[in-house]
């Protein structure tokens, strides 16, 4: 309970700009994703592979009751979301490629879950939270609608109210959006 | 920096809208002004193009087989394409030698999975497949790798619609898919008996034969042929199968979590809404995969008693759009509109959703479970979905013992408006908006006193039974008159009931006498609509059985 108040206090406090309240929730979220994780490989076969995407996600869930939060609207509620989970699975894709060694062992004494991230996967994270780096210096707007779909799962409506503009013109951001990360991303991961 | 951006971005946006001739002549045009904006844009719809592969979104594999029908496969002579899948196409196959002649099904798997790996767990895997002997699945005849190193499965060849089309088809009723259905559980739930988990089914996979038997395809190749089922990620690379398919992929498939038992009765879930409304529990046509994710982590599906009255569009495979419409799908059905709402609401809707919880420990614990509760809701007994309230199982007992729960459903409505209007109009629009989950909670803890102080009262078709209704019925009515003093709407409607009640009670014995105003109110009884403006109901206690309400 006492947990849950934290919690919300912290992403009121993101919502308004404390960069701070990132850096606390980010370990908040770890906390629950390596539980998760580590049931996770307590069943799994060596050769699995985590589902990092939705084990964030189903992290994030468990963490906050959205309903309970008093909050200006879930859309929004879950734009913050899409931040932290961005930060976190770029967390997690650098650690996995700083490792030397491949997959298949286990005897890292931390974070070994880190380990059953696929290399690809891991990588493609880091390129595309670079290059959205780099879009949201010539347009934030453009790259918020990215976070927010990709790593947020937001619908399109929704990220149009986060963005607080029309679903007309979210659908072109994110088009355009699209079209020029594949530039950039193109000639660097060869799928 | 900026206007340049915005110029590239226009013209961006102008000419990806445009076909490729009107695209191309816009760029010529803009090429001989400014080449590079030109090249810009060139560029940037060449990665757009390309977008899919990047970034990563789901992908219909879209390579052609090479020309099969007419070659020979080990013993198989294959005779003519009779589909295609996501993991590779099915022929129909002749066998004619010593140990087999007849016709078969050939399943050959596509390119560019790791062939050996696959024929490695088949082999494996082989006897338990080929031992399942069931009416309901099509037999696992056998299993091979052909010249080219595409492996391949036989299958008992199945003449039949696919499960949605025999049914829309041939306009089957509730009743009657649900009879289908049982017979689709059934199936499974041999099959899990038999530790085999299906993981793949949608209605492709399930055939209807002209003499109407369920035949489940392709039990067990799911694993054989991908035994990592976390298929939705960003970074899949094109080797790695998506034999999953999102619209009946149970949550913790996506989370790549164990799959047991309790993941096919989450698809049986999928597939039972969609028989039974038309719709699927979520759309996921378009979506890009986090947002899959979310959904199916997370949305609730609507209540297929409402999904029905809505009006959806769908996207195919292809790109067209259809619309599904409220005539469409109780036309479908056999039915009209309203019925079909009321047929659904309620038992179905619970049925339904139990099997869709996103957690796996509170769906049914079995195919079987799930298929027993469709068969006591058909017969009209009380369902397993329903577990908590009290006012349940009483609602139910109103079948069995018309006089006694006149009485009890009394007092159930005067407790109830004596928790507040708005707990009233909760009860009495239950089915036409959300209940908040306190006033639920309420209300079951009323409904548990009820029935408590009316087992009390020993309920049997006794005459000491109507004795102690009326009674209790006494008693309720001087509530009302004491506790409601305003003329409020709620006290109309409650006297309406009661009048009601009794009317229905029929006998005002001297022995039990009964007042003037009681009297009064019995002939009142037919004069005012009750709140939330439906159709009167039925008298309680010949109220049908799949009616919701008290």
């Amino acid at each position: 309970m006492q947990r849950q108040a934290d919690i919300s206090q912290l992403l009121l406090a993101l919502n308004d700009g404390d960069a701070q309240a990132m850096d606390a929730l980010v370990p908040l979220v770890y906390e629950q994703l390596r539980k998760l994780a580590r049931a996770r490989l307590r069943s799994e076969r060596p050769d699995h592979t985590l589902n990092t995407t939705a084990l964030v996600h189903e992290a994030y869930l468990r963490l906050v009751d959205v309903n309970q939060m008093e909050w200006k609207g879930r859309a929004h509620f879950l734009s913050m979301a899409a931040r932290l989970m961005r930060r976190v699975l770029v967390d997690y894709a650098h650690k996995r490629n700083a490792l030397k060694r491949g997959g298949g062992q286990r005897n890292l004494a931390l974070d070994e879950e880190v380990l059953f991230i696929p290399k690809a996967y891991a990588e493609k994270v880091t390129h595309l939270d670079e290059a959205l780096k780099r879009l949201e210096a010539v347009n934030p707007r453009m790259s918020q609608a990215i976070e927010q779909r990709y790593f947020g799962g937001l619908t399109l409506e929704e990220t149009a109210e986060v963005l607080g503009v029309s679903l007309a013109t979210t659908k072109r951001d994110l088009r355009f959006a699209q079209a020029w990360l594949a530039e950039e991303l193109g000639g660097e991961i060869d799928l | 920096m900026n206007e340049r951006w915005q110029q590239i971005q226009d013209l961006f946006d102008e000419v990806v809208e445009l076909d490729p001739g009107a695209c191309q002549a816009r760029l010529e045009a803009v090429r001989q002004g400014d080449p590079e904006l030109c090249r810009r844009v060139q560029s940037l719809l060449a990665a757009y193009a390309r977008r899919d592969d990047v970034l990563g979104l789901f992908e219909e594999p879209k390579e052609p087989l090479p020309g099969f029908v007419g070659r020979q496969v080990d013993r198989y002579r294959i005779l003519k394409q009779l589909g295609r899948g996501g993991m590779g196409s099915v022929f129909l196959v002749q066998r004619d030698d010593q140990h087999f002649k007849g016709l078969a099904a050939i399943k050959l798997i596509r390119r560019g999975m790791d062939t050996e790996d696959i024929l490695r767990r088949f082999r494996n895997e082989r006897q338990i497949l080929a031992a399942l002997n069931h009416p309901g699945i099509a037999r696992l005849l056998d299993g091979g790798m052909t010249e080219e190193g595409l492996p391949y499965f036989v299958m008992e060849y199945i003449d039949g619609a696919p499960l949605d089309h025999y049914c829309d088809q041939h306009r089957l009723s509730i009743s009657e898919r649900l009879d289908l259905f049982m017979g689709v559980c059934e199936a499974v739930q041999y099959a899990h008996q038999n530790l085999v988990v299906h993981r793949d089914l949608k209605p492709s996979n399930i055939l209807v034969t002209t003499d109407g038997q369920v035949k489940l395809l392709d039990f067990g190749i799911a694993k054989v042929l991908n035994p990592v089922m976390s298929a939705v990620s960003m970074a899949v690379t094109r080797t790695e199968l998506r034999v999953m398919t999102p619209a009946y992929a149970s949550p913790e498939q996506i989370l790549g979590e164990t799959i047991t038992t309790a993941s096919d009765v989450y698809t049986l879930g999928v597939l039972l809404y969609e028989l039974l409304t038309g719709h699927q529990p979520h759309r996921l046509g378009g979506r890009l995969e986090p947002e899959l994710v979310r959904i199916i982590l997370e949305a609730e599906p609507a209540k297929p008693s409402m999904v029905v009255t809505q009006v959806e569009e769908i996207q195919g495979r292809d790109g067209a759009t259809s619309t599904i419409t409220p005539e469409q799908v109780s036309a479908r059905r056999s039915s009209e509109i309203k019925q079909l709402k009321r047929r659904l609401r309620g038992d179905l809707d619970n049925i339904v959703l139990k099997a869709l919880r996103k957690e796996p420990s509170q769906r049914y614990a079995s195919a079987e479970q799930l298929g027993a509760d469709v068969q006591r809701f058909l017969f009209g007994s009380p369902i397993l979905a329903r577990k908590a309230t009290a006012g349940y199982r009483l609602r139910k007992f109103v079948l069995r013992h018309r006089v006694s729960v006149a009485a009890a459903t009394l007092v159930v409505l005067s407790l109830v408006a004596g928790l507040g209007a708005a707990l009233w109009q909760a009860q009495v629009a239950q089915h036409e908006r959300d209940v908040a989950q306190q006033e639920a909670e309420k209300l079951a803890q009323v409904t548990e006193f009820v029935v408590s102080v009316f087992e009390i009262s020993n309920a049997s078709e006794s005459r000491g039974d109507t004795l102690t209704a009326l009674e209790v019925l006494d008693r309720g009515a001087a509530w009302v008159e004491s506790e409601m003093m305003e003329d409020s709407e709620i006290k109309a409607a409650m006297m309406d009931v009661l009048g009601r009640i009794y009317q229905n009670l029929g006998r005002f014995d001297d022995a039990h006498a009964v007042s003037g105003a009681r009297l009064g109110l019995a002939s009142a009884g037919a004069r005012r609509h009750p709140p939330g403006g439906r159709p009167e109901p039925a008298p309680p206690g010949v109220a049908p059985p799949d009616e919701g309400g008290l």
